[in-house]
């Protein structure tokens, strides 16, 4: 199974890395109408066309490319890393930015940069995407009709 | 997000050209229809921002108009195209909410 992921992907998550990551989202999208992606890409600039160096840009155009402004309450949330240029971004869509102001973002950010230096990505994401997951829960919470409009799995980029 | 620059638009109607190209060039993600195509025609000095279904809900006409007029105009007139353009860029992008971002 591990043969389908980039080496640089095998060196940071196991196959059952990736897996509780997925259920990190699953679990944490049940209390809550929005939704929640994870991207991880080898890095932030890649051949000629992807130039940017900074990682709130790539995450924006991945927040468009993986159509998370689409969901009902424009209340997506993208958790980005780029592994070997070692840069994360948390990018909230205007829905639940407009509920939780510019603190809250860093704050997400900083705890998953402590959990990143001490060597623990995994625990990292999973936390990061805990933690906004009882946020978007408090402000979106889940309705009866609700469904789940985005994939929860990594999405893995290069 | 698609940039196209023509030297005229040879007696076409802008909108007629603009959305042409974007359907011809199926630009955005597959099925979801989420491509923005900015095409500018240097003779008649035009500019139109082409929005797939999928980001109408964020970039939307008003936004598109203030694109346009703050972010690209005033550095075109300036001659300063490359300039305009990523500014363009950056107003699109910009339109999604918020965050933070670093390093570790």
């Amino acid at each position: 199974m591990l043969g389908r992921h980039p080496g640089w992907a095998r060196r940071v998550f196991t196959e059952a890395d990736l897996d509780a990551i997925a259920a990190a989202v699953r679990d944490a999208e049940r209390g809550t109408s929005a939704e929640i992606r994870v991207h991880v890409e080898r890095r932030v600039a890649h051949g000629l066309r992807r130039r940017t160096t900074d990682p709130m840009e790539r995450a924006r155009q991945v927040f468009a490319a993986l159509a998370m402004h689409r969901t009902v309450h424009r209340a997506g949330v993208l958790v980005y890393l780029a592994i070997e240029d070692r840069k994360l971004a948390i990018v909230g869509d205007e829905g639940i930015h407009a509920r939780v102001g510019d603190d809250y973002w860093t704050g997400v950010r900083d705890r998953m940069v402590e959990r990143l230096r001490a060597g623990a990505v995994r625990g990292a994401v999973i936390g990061a995407v805990s933690e906004v997951g009882a946020s978007l829960a408090r402000f979106f919470p889940r309705g009866p009709d609700d469904v789940d409009e985005l994939p929860d799995d990594v999405s893995l980029g290069r | 997000m698609v940039i196209a620059i023509f030297p005229s638009l040879e007696g076409e109607s802008l909108e007629d050209v603009s959305i042409r190209l974007a359907e011809q060039w199926k630009v955005g993600r597959k099925g979801v229809d989420n491509g923005v195509v900015l095409v500018v025609f240097l003779k008649e000095r035009k500019l139109r921002i082409e929005v797939g279904y999928g980001l109408e809900p964020v970039i939307t006409d008003i936004v598109s108009a203030a694109i346009i007029r703050d972010a690209i105009a005033p550095r075109f007139r300036e001659q300063r195209y490359a300039a305009g353009l990523d500014a363009a860029v950056d107003a699109v992008f910009a339109r999604i909410g918020g965050g933070a971002s670093g390093d570790w």
